[in-house]
């Protein structure tokens, strides 16, 4: 069967873990010889990775205008045509200064001989809401010149060009959801993308949601009966290079670590928290924040308020082979995420031998329990944990070896079998 | 002639109530003193209580044939003291019928069998047999260890430190091709016999009481008798033991006719009576000689890894233990108490991940959620419990306040 995939990243550019999921599903479906994928991206730049069965098309790539006649048959598609600069992940004050630096507007088209192709920047930028909507318009044009069986999108970025992907081919549509706007504002959610969110929703013949966490979510806050959704946990690449954990340079320096963006999603002033208790009773413990965000000065300033910023640092944003040093360094690794709809960093962290304390509201705490869960709000049993950790060698060698062994068993393999099941169903459903 | 042994099993532990790190060297009580009392409340009053009633009534109905063994633990004792003290009178009733037995175990159910010191074994056995002898006029003649921990060298303890008897559980790993159902001898050392808890009917008739669908547990009922009527008529002595609260709680009723059934239906039949440990192995010679090093064991309601254990069990018992000759030299008896809980089974029983806490959702009394919580709190009571040693052996009075209760009741 023939998938047409939406997407909004693809490895190695990426600036979140959307695009390492969408990679592990399409080279999971790719074992599969009669699933052939098409992945759509708003911008690719050459250097994507690559799987078997697997056409990636850029969306900038594509010339738009030759299937007019089309588009007035099918009137009853909407387009957001949007002109805000709103982004998900700014706050007010940001976006205030993004907006003065930002007053020349770009030429968003080019024509050529062949017809008028949309640029796109592919990043999560001030021009966001166009570029949805620009994708939206192409990919009707894709819809339209390729063949296909099944629509398959990625997130609310994408979920405007599945939609009139669907309504242009008549084709099922299947949206999987990595995120919800709860997730990602902390509950502070952006009107547009809820809109936007719960539109797609309710067009999707299925919904492939990360977590039960996520499932709830959509039944409680999107209104959409549970029945149309289905839970398939993420897999996680298996590492190949397992090499042995590097010693610290003296074995009584700890160090204890969050990774992830410093925003209020992940919880880091639990992390301070934490900190702040574990310091005051434990010597040679360091606390390090891997990553930024926008509340990264509000945590600096709360750790000098602390009176621990001798042992609580920084390292800013750091890219992959940054982040598997980070890993190997750290000898106990915290996700306090306030709602984490899955979570794929502790499994990374257990695959490089650390132990990992998460928070249980977390989509990956059903998955997993080689690790030490606590409510992100429970600051008193985190700290507790870590001293437990950090302090008895024999918990966290067991920690680590059962977590090692747990997450070597959580491939895509397994994931990719069950959205194979996903499509059978649907195209079964659709012919009976 | 088959002879049915009852077992009822009476437990309760001293749970611990979550112990932060920072608790350490700080005087909070170790224990969940609210969730204790409230068990042992409900447990009583609406089971041990009417049941032992119940029990009394058809023990005089049928004349003395009616013969049953309880296990009760040391730290259940414990909490009868401190919470209920009356349900001592309602035990002494049934031991005064003379169809009772009462069987001796470690204290604070202990898995002090597992310690290099083989003289805190002993202590705790001699401890149990004097309170058991105490509060329910016996002198106890089985040693049922907790968990029914068993190997050669537990079996040679018990041996001297006055015991003819030993029951285990019934398992393949030790009998092999053999029957439960014989009086057998320890390897080496034929003056203790040992018993065997048949481990299918034991799981069959709790399962049966445990049914709260009154038609298919009589429906089950008709199917135990019948699997009853399988074994092999020269296999003389069933041994079958359920925990006490089987017969009490929400379906009291229900149960207690239920069991009624089985008792009417068990008298119908002639080739069947109940009999008591003690008369048992006078009355029985034992078939062979069994044996084994590696400790066999039973828990209730999951299996457990738990002997040798698991690495983190294995690493806790080994810290506790660690702290043995420390404790040789007090005579703070606050430390001691606390020194015999922590001894408690049921704390490593939490370190495992087959640990039903960890499955069901419905346990709303857990308070771990992994055998990794259940280990780092107990490593920090640990913590806390050594400080207070070493700030007792170097005499510096530094001693945090403990119910007063306790005390005299381990004194005597």
């Amino acid at each position: 069967m023939n998938v047409l995939m939406f997407g909004w990243e693809f490895p190695p550019n990426i600036s979140g873990g959307l695009g390492t999921a969408c990679y592990g599903i399409v080279k999971g479906l790719s074992e599969y010889q009669d699933i052939h994928v098409r992945f759509v991206v708003p911008k690719s730049h050459g250097n994507e990775l690559s799987a078997n069965n697997l056409q990636l098309i850029s969306a900038d790539q594509i010339s738009i205008g030759r299937e007019t006649q089309l588009i007035h048959r099918l009137s009853n598609v909407s387009f957001f045509e949007v002109e805000s600069k709103l982004t998900p992940y700014l706050t007010p004050e940001i976006y205030s200064e993004t907006l003065q630096k930002s007053n020349k507007k770009e030429e968003i088209t080019s024509t050529t001989s062949k017809g008028t192709r949309i640029k796109f920047s592919g990043k999560y930028g001030p021009n966001l809401f166009d570029e949805i909507a620009n994708y939206a318009i192409v990919a009707k044009t894709i819809a339209v010149e390729n063949d296909f069986e099944l629509i398959h999108a990625h997130d609310w970025l994408t979920f405007p060009a599945a939609v009139a992907a669907k309504k242009i081919s008549g084709k099922p549509l299947i949206l999987h959801v990595h995120s919800t706007d709860f997730d990602r504002s902390g509950g502070a959610i952006n009107p547009k993308i809820f809109a936007i969110e719960k539109q797609g929703l309710d067009e999707a013949d299925k919904i492939i949601v990360v977590s039960n966490r996520i499932k709830s979510r959509l039944t409680e806050q999107y209104f959409i009966p549970s029945d149309k959704i289905v839970t398939i946990y993420n897999g996680i690449e298996t590492q190949v290079n397992t090499e042995e954990k590097l010693k610290h340079r003296t074995d009584k320096e700890q160090i204890v670590t969050f990774l992830g963006r410093i925003t209020i999603q992940k919880g880091p002033e639990y992390f301070v928290d934490v900190a702040r208790m574990v310091i005051q009773r434990m010597k040679n413990v360091h606390f390090v924040m891997a990553g930024n965000g926008e509340l990264r000065n509000q945590i600096l300033e709360l750790s000098v308020k602390y009176g621990i910023s001798d042992r609580f640092h920084f390292t800013g944003f750091l890219n992959g082979p940054e982040v598997t040093e980070m890993l190997r360094r750290s000898d106990l690794f915290i996700m306090p995420s306030v709602s984490e709809p899955f979570g794929i960093v502790p499994l990374e962290a257990m695959q490089a031998n650390v132990p990992v304390i998460i928070s249980l509201q977390s989509g990956v705490s059903e998955l997993i329990q080689n690790v030490v869960k606590t409510d992100f709000w429970d600051v008193h049993a985190m700290a507790d944990a870590v001293h437990g950790i950090l302090k008895h060698k024999r918990l966290s060698k067991v920690m680590v070896e059962e977590g090692k062994q747990e997450v070597s068993k959580l491939n895509w393999t397994q994931p990719a079998h069950q959205i194979k099941q996903v499509y059978q169903n649907l195209l079964l459903n659709k012919a009976s | 002639m088959k002879n049915v042994s009852l077992y009822f099993q009476i437990h309760h532990p001293f749970h611990h109530q979550i112990f932060r790190f920072f608790d350490i060297g700080e005087s909070k009580s170790y224990y969940d003193d609210l969730r204790i009392e409230r068990e042992i409340q409900d447990a009583v009053i609406n089971c041990y209580l009417p049941t032992n009633d119940f029990l009394l009534k058809l023990i005089h109905k049928y004349d003395g044939n009616l013969k049953v063994s309880f296990n009760i633990s040391d730290t259940a004792i414990d909490q009868f003291l401190m919470y209920k003290p009356e349900i001592f009178n309602s035990f002494r009733k049934l031991a005064d019928t003379g169809q009772v037995d009462f069987t001796g175990s470690t204290a604070s159910n202990s898995i002090v069998s597992l310690a290099d010191s083989k003289n805190e074994f002993i202590n705790s056995i001699k401890v149990s047999q004097k309170r058991t002898e105490y509060y329910f006029g016996q002198k106890p003649t089985l040693f049922v260890n907790s968990d029914l921990l068993f190997n050669n060298q537990i079996a040679h303890i018990a041996a001297k430190s006055g015991y003819p008897a030993i029951l285990t559980n019934g398992i393949k790993r030790i009998l092999n091709w053999r029957s439960p159902n014989y009086l057998y001898c320890s390897e080496g050392q034929q003056q203790i016999k040992i018993l065997f808890r048949n481990e299918k009917l034991s799981n069959e008739l709790s399962a049966i009481l445990d049914n709260a669908n009154q038609i298919e547990a009589m429906k089950q009922l008709g199917q135990f008798f019948l699997n009853l009527e399988m074994i092999p008529p020269d296999e003389p002595i069933l041994n079958i033991f359920l925990n006490y609260r089987l017969l009490g709680g929400k379906n009291r009723i229900k149960k207690q006719q239920l069991f009624r059934s089985f008792v009417t239906e068990f008298f119908n039949r002639e080739s069947y009576c109940f009999n008591l440990p003690r008369h048992i192995i006078e009355q029985y010679a034992p078939i062979s000689e069994i044996g084994t090093d590696e400790p066999i064991s039973w828990t209730e309601g999951f299996h457990s890894s738990y002997y040798p254990g698991n690495e983190l069990q294995k690493d806790a018992i080994r810290q506790l233990y660690k702290l043995t000759h420390k404790l040789e030299t007090t005579n703070n008896t606050n430390l001691k108490m606390d020194w015999r809980y922590l001894q408690s089974s049921d704390h490593f029983h939490l370190m495992d991940e087959n640990h039903p806490d960890y499955h069901s959702n419905s346990s709303e009394s857990a308070i771990f959620k992994s055998k990794y919580d259940a280990y780092i709190n107990y490593m920090n009571i640990l913590a806390s419990f050594k400080k207070r040693l070493d700030a007792e052996n170097q005499k510096v009075s530094h001693q945090p306040v403990r119910r007063l209760k306790h005390q005299q009741f381990h004194e005597i």
